[in-house]
């Protein structure tokens, strides 16, 4: 393998398992924090983790600030931002913790950014010297799978995207008490996407630190999805919640989930993540999720850029694990790798009834949408940040096409 | 996958790798805005020509406000506050440290100094100590071994008072690690095979202790399988960059696991072996680690049996009887071990008595071992050990190790 020359850093300290919650307060207080603003949102209502993060920190000497979920519905971005902002600095706070995933962990890293400096780093955006400059401590608290951005070093703020090392949660804490009941679809989107990055970065980086953290990702999912959904009640009581029995399964997809994060904090070329994050804004059909479109992608651009590498058929090995491994002929591994992929997707196939994609045919995108599809993609400028150049967009045109 | 009830893991290290990895040295504090660094190395680093390639690939680009190579062995108070001192003297604004163990240690000592403006370090010493970040640290690994680049802990001697403080703080990691193939080049042999030993040692801990976890079980397997693929082969061929990165890169994996999951009786007993007969930490880890897996085999032979796979590749692991791959495994390394006697000539000792210092006398002769025993049945490490062990216990495993034959596993009081 190749290690000429490469980067790693992943910021965070994870945190998993039970009672994970009340290591908290020790974590916190060891980076000097006193006084906490607690973002939630609704999910984290509904799964009723204040209940737990109360009474974990009631000896630490520590004071909680709980905001309530913040109201869509009430204001746009920028006020609900500016309405945290008044309140942390009005009353003194000096650390963060975002309960839930998406958009509150945005809130999270956009009022870190606020704070720490200064609101005026809305209009300047990220300069050369904030790169050295630490941040509030933060916590990220996942309640779901979540999409994986949550812990990495990238916030969105009103369509604005930062990044900046810092960004990155100090601290990233799974606890099975804080899972929410979440539908099947959410839980297999997470889980794809998580899928996705983890073994594209197996495949394509050459970075050991990356792959070690890829592995233990794959390998959380490979062995917590299926029980997950094979054993719960019939997928057409949709949308079926999945419920305390299964907590620690989801947990362990909430892991796998930040350790992505982790992983595109160090990769900008995840390139089916990216993809089913296009093809879920950009193709005229309901219903296909970002996870689920990069789950279809998945196999087709390890074939199409990794072929019958050493690369690829070490993937097997996290896939199938050590027994698996070593029973298949080294020329096999690489194919039975594709194999397991595609057959994870065949199968959720069956136990959806269909509602779960195999293919962008499966998904109502039928050839013409493929071909408009290819097009955007030879043009759109999105590309240029995952930095794939003109002949590796000719081989995604190929990868959609062939999914 | 074993999952425990609760574990933690991280590593907030920036990992800088490559052939030329000491050239982004500037720009790695320039994020900062240091440019005035202190070069703190040793000795036998600086003799060695490895303080010379840093000036090199650092220069035009950083003013060195001074190069220390002072650093002792065994890293002292004494040496830490002079040093401190001599920084703020040379208005330095950042440390590269430029070694192994003791180097790094070293450099976290005055970086505490310096960042919080004392010349007290036991101020330092307990849980949560430390509040805030400290200067710019850059490790620059020279052993491929100890892992020290990845570690939050340090140990200084206070001489004086004849103890060792430790100080363990997430404040004290370095900013970046920098490794780089260069820096392992002129490594002779046998130290190259030691200190690869002290990475095998808490890779395999790592992997079978209490505290094992999926994220230190990631890094600590390809950090076996690295060290297995490349470590006899670079014996031959030194020249070998690939492989030199390589392994050095299995070591920081290796610091990265055992710093996640704590290691066990093997570093308990290895420390004291240490400190009773001045024997280098990893000739002790070579010989140790298979005895440690004997020892606890009743109560980790799955464990043991899970890394067989890294060690031996899947050949080997697919051929192997079930009942069979834990013991395997432990053979595995004692194989290892005499590969690397062979390789050096001898010079990597696979028992206790072989063990010869500069002048060829035994290193550890046997009337020591009662000591040895004593002074292990202080050392903390041992509280993570999976099975108890006594003062008996640790006698019998020092008596089999002495002779370089397999521990009597009936003999093991199972507890
Ligand atoms: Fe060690």
């Amino acid at each position: 393998m190749n290690t000429d020359n490469f980067t790693f850093l992943c910021r965070s300290r994870s945190l998993f398992g039970k009672n994970a919650l009340e290591h908290l307060p020790f974590e916190l207080s060891g980076m000097g924090a006193r006084k906490v603003f607690v973002l939630r949102d609704n999910a984290s209502e509904s799964s009723d983790s204040i209940r737990h993060l109360r009474p974990a920190f009631a000896d630490s000497g520590m004071t909680l600030g709980l905001c309530p979920p913040p109201d869509q519905n009430s204001g746009t971005g920028t006020d609900i931002l500016k309405d945290c902002y008044r309140t942390f600095t009005g009353k003194g706070y000096d650390s963060i913790i975002a309960l839930g995933t998406g958009p509150i962990t945005d809130l999270a890293k956009a009022l870190n950014l606020a704070v720490s400096l200064g609101p005026e780093v809305f209009k300047r955006g990220i300069q050369p010297q904030d790169q050295a400059k630490s941040l509030l401590p933060f916590a990220y608290l996942p309640t779901r799978g979540g999409s994986g951005r949550e812990s990495s070093c990238r916030a969105c703020c009103n369509a604005q995207i930062f990044e900046l090392p810092a960004l990155a949660p100090d601290i990233v804490l799974t606890d099975e008490r804080l899972m929410a009941a979440d539908t099947k679809e959410n839980i297999i989107c997470s889980a794809f996407s998580a899928l996705s990055v983890c073994c594209e970065t197996f495949v394509f980086a050459d970075n050991p630190m990356a792959k070690a953290y890829a592995s233990a990702g794959i390998s959380l999912l490979m062995e917590h999805l299926f029980p997950l959904l094979e054993t719960e009640n019939e997928w057409n009581a949709r949308p079926a919640a999945v419920g305390n029995k299964y907590r620690r399964n989801l947990a362990c997809i909430a892991h796998a989930s930040a350790i992505s994060g982790f992983l595109l904090a160090n990769s900008t070329s995840i390139i089916s993540f990216h993809l089913g994050n296009f093809i879920a804004e950009n193709a005229d059909t309901s219903g296909l999720t970002a996870g689920s479109a990069a789950a279809i992608f998945l196999p087709r651009v390890l074939e199409q850029f990794a072929g019958n590498t050493p690369a690829l058929a070490q993937l097997l090995l996290p896939l199938g694990g050590q027994d698996a491994f070593s029973a298949v002929p080294p020329v096999q591994q690489a194919a039975a790798a594709i194999h397991i992929l595609q057959n994870i997707l065949n199968r959720f196939y069956q136990i959806s009834f269909g509602a779960v994609p195999r293919s962008l045919g499966d998904a109502g995108i039928d050839k013409s949408a493929v071909a408009r599809l290819q097009e955007k993609i030879q043009q759109e400028d999105i590309w240029t940040e995952t930095g794939i150049s003109g002949a590796g967009r000719d081989k995604i045109a190929a990868v959609l096409l062939r999914s | 996958m074993y999952i425990p009830d609760y574990y933690e893991f991280g590593c907030p290290v920036n990992i800088v790798a490559g052939h030329d990895s000491l050239e982004k040295t500037a720009d790695i504090l320039a994020v900062p805005g240091s440019s005035q660094p202190m070069l703190l190395t040793d000795k036998g680093v600086r003799q060695a020509g490895l303080a010379d390639i840093v000036l090199d690939a650092v220069k035009d680009r950083l003013d060195i406000k001074c190069v220390e190579d002072g650093v002792p062995p065994d890293s002292d108070l004494k040496v830490v506050r002079q040093l401190a001192q001599l920084y703020n003297q040379k208005g330095c604004d950042s440390i590269i440290a430029v070694g192994g163990g003791s180097v790094l240690d070293t450099a976290k000592g005055i970086n505490m100094l310096v960042s919080e403006k004392t010349d007290d370090l036991m101020q330092f010493t307990g849980a949560g100590a430390l509040k805030r970040k400290l200067r710019p640290l850059i490790a620059v690994p020279t052993t491929a071994g100890t892992g020290s680049e990845v570690t939050i802990a340090a140990v200084i001697a206070d001489h004086e008072k004849n103890r060792k403080m430790i100080f363990g703080s997430h404040f004290l990691l370095p900013d970046a690690a920098l490794i780089d193939s260069r820096m392992t080049l002129t490594l002779p042999a046998h130290i190259r095979a030691a200190t690869a030993m002290d990475a095998m040692a808490h890779a395999v801990e790592a992997c079978v202790m209490l505290s094992k976890n999926p994220l230190s079980d990631a890094h600590a397997k390809e950090a076996i399988r690295r060290i297995m693929k490349h470590l006899l082969p670079l014996i031959a061929e030194p020249e070998n960059k690939e492989g030199r990165l390589s392994l050095a890169l299995a070591a920081a994996l290796a610091g990265i696991a055992f710093s996640n999951s704590l290691v066990g009786m093997v570093h308990a007993l290895g420390h004291s072996v240490g400190s009773v007969c001045h024997v280098p930490h990893g000739n002790c880890m070579a010989i140790l680690l298979s005895y440690g897996l004997e020892y606890n085999f009743h109560k980790t032979e799955e464990r043991i049996a899970d890394i067989l796979f890294s060690l031996a590749g899947p050949e080997i692991y697919a051929k192997t009887p079930k009942s069979q791959p834990a013991q395997k495994s432990i053979d595995c390394i004692r194989k290892l071990n005499r590969d690397l006697f062979q390789a050096t000539k001898g010079l990597h000792a696979t028992c206790l008595k072989d063990l010869k210092d500069r002048e060829q006398h035994p290193m550890v002769p046997k009337e020591k071992l009662p000591e040895i025993a004593q002074t292990a049945l202080g050392d903390g490490m041992v509280f993570y050990n999976p099975e108890d062990v006594d003062y008996e216990d640790w006698l019998m495993v020092l008596e089999a190790a002495w002779e370089g034959v397999p521990l009597d596993r009936t003999k093991v009081r199972k507890g």
